[in-house]
């Protein structure tokens, strides 16, 4: 466990998650650890607790029991005030993208830089290159409603990885998208990984799951029911 | 440092940026709290400007004692001596008979019947006097002990006192003085009311309007008070906006209407000066007064709109 506790980047141990004294578990006993740099897809159906354990990650909950650590932080000594620095650590890419409408390409990434106290010199320095990075050139001054979807997609990502976390977090970031779309999105999230970011992704997108090749964890009914180092997915 | 300096940099330029975001909003918000300075600033000048007159009027107020016909002079010194060192006694003067025809004739100069009457007379019917100042008209206990004492009462003619008029315009004016401040508070207190509301609502709209710029900021990592601050910033505003326009409006009425005000035989003139001596003063307290309700309202709108 300790060895494992100092390899992971991300560690949970027999982690439950109860809404409510008789319910059924959100998430059941989940045990899982994850490399700093692996490339892991989390998948599932509806409901069976993908995005309670993202929620969970990002500290938006907490647990019933059991333990996480995080890129080497315990959250069972995490305090309320601690959140945001951890939110900063993870980069988080959301389906509905949660762009700022009244700021364009270049303000919306720069907003991750400017609540971390950056100068302006050193915002003009920076995001022109993770722009670049997520192919986004030229339309700087664009603003969301000017863009598609794949592209919205894009400064979301960009914004996620402007402070070069050492984790990316998507949730299901494809699923407002079209299949090229979609697969544009997701080898950028290659290309971020191959720099050294660990990434999660979770989607249902059978189609991404089974031609990436990557390492597949199952959950079903708040259970991992398969972690498979080159898995597949077949929706049930 | 420097980094919790471009912060709070950040921070008040997000403010102000809101602020120019919804104008009539705004412009409703900072009207109000206008209204609610404008009182204030008005009931504590009006505080000064009625206390300097009851002063005034205080100081002009005399005790008048009549003498009989004849008295010795040595008598007359000794009674001015006593009179003299009752503390609240300011000035003594002696009116003799001449003198109190003299002032007669003058104050009735248009009176043609009562100036025949006297000079029909064959011997002058005014009596002397002594008009003694007091500080106090209500405390002049221990002067009237030393006027009716025994040593001193044969000395006396009719003691007649036109100080009790003034004394009763003294008390009118102090309780006119007493119910437009007590006004003046309680009109104060209920637009503060209505300020802090006010405040409290638009912030409250701002939040609402914001609400997913605030959960994108959570989400992202922005500390509490970085999401915060931007809303102190701009109720703070309100009241520094609302505070310059009070202000000038105070000082433009007070000293335009000064000499107006001064022809009512109300003594302004401390008050003028006060106000010209200390405008810095005046506006900094202004601007705190509009800050402190701005900060107070915002504080309250998010405590219970804004959870975080």
């Amino acid at each position: 466990m300790l060895v494992l506790q100092l390899r992971a980047m991300i560690l949970l141990d027999r982690v439950t998650k109860l809404y409510g004294k008789d319910s059924k578990p959100a998430l059941n006993r989940v045990s899982l650890h994850i490399d700093p740099k692996e490339f892991v897809i989390l998948v599932g159906t509806s409901g069976a607790g993908k995005s309670t354990l993202l929620k969970i990650l990002t500290r938006e909950e907490r647990p019933t029991s059991g333990k996480i650590i995080v890129g080497g932080i315990d959250y069972d000594e995490l305090k309320d005030k601690s959140v945001p620095l951890l939110r900063r650590k993870i980069g988080t890419v959301f389906q509905d993208f949660k762009l700022l409408p009244q700021r364009n390409v270049f303000e919306n990434i720069a907003f991750a830089l400017e609540i971390v106290g950056m100068t302006n010199r050193e915002i003009n320095h920076t995001v022109p290159k993770v722009i670049d990075l997520v192919g986004l050139k030229g339309k700087e001054k664009q603003f969301p409603d000017e863009l598609s979807g794949g592209e919205r997609q894009r400064v979301a990502i960009a914004r996620a990885v402007v402070r070069q976390p050492k984790i990316l977090i998507a949730d299901e970031p494809t699923g407002n998208l079209d299949p090229k779309h979609s697969w544009d999105i997701v080898r950028l999230l290659e290309k971020i990984n191959r720099y050294g970011t660990t990434v999660l992704l979770t989607t249902h997108n059978q189609d991404i799951v089974n031609k990436l090749k990557r390492r597949v964890i199952t959950i079903d009914h708040g259970k991992v029911i398969a972690d498979v180092a080159q898995g597949g997915y077949k929706q049930g | 440092m420097r980094r919790q300096w471009t912060t709070f940099l950040r921070i008040l330029q997000y403010g102000v940026r809101n602020l120019s975001r919804n104008a009539w909003l705004t412009t409703a918000a900072a009207a109000v709290m206008t209204i609610t300075l404008v009182i204030i600033a008005s009931t504590l000048l009006a505080r000064m400007v009625f206390n300097d007159t009851i002063q005034q009027v205080r100081q002009k107020i005399d005790v008048s004692v009549y003498l009989k016909d004849g008295i010795a002079e040595e008598d007359l010194q000794r009674f001015i001596t006593q009179i003299k060192k009752v503390p609240i006694v300011t000035s003594v003067e002696y009116i003799s008979k001449d003198q109190a025809s003299l002032i007669f004739q003058q104050q009735n100069k248009t009176e043609l019947t009562r100036l025949e009457a006297l000079t029909q007379l064959s011997s002058n019917p005014l009596p002397a006097s002594l008009k003694i100042k007091v500080k106090d008209p209500n405390k002049i206990d221990d002067l009237n002990k030393v006027i009716s004492s025994d040593q001193n009462k044969d000395l006396l003619g009719q003691q007649s006192s036109n100080s009790e008029s003034q004394k009763q315009a003294v008390k009118r004016i102090a309780d006119v003085t007493q119910f437009l401040e007590s006004a003046g508070v309680i009109s104060a207190v209920i637009f503060v009311i209505i300020s802090v509301l006010i405040i409290f609502n638009t912030i409250r709209m701002a939040i609402f309007n914001r609400k997913d710029e605030i959960e994108i900021m959570r989400l992202i990592g922005a500390e509490k008070y970085f999401i915060r601050g931007p809303f102190i910033v701009e109720a703070s505003l309100y009241g520094v906006l609302s505070a310059i326009v009070s202000i000038t409006f105070v000082y433009a009425l007070l000293l335009t209407k000064a000499d107006y005000i001064a022809s009512q035989g109300i003594e302004i003139g401390g008050t003028i000066h006060f106000m010209r001596q200390w405008p810095v003063l005046i506006v900094l307290g202004q601007i705190a007064v509009g800050i402190a309700i701005g900060i107070i309202s915002s504080l309250l709108a998010m405590r219970r709109y804004l959870k975080l």
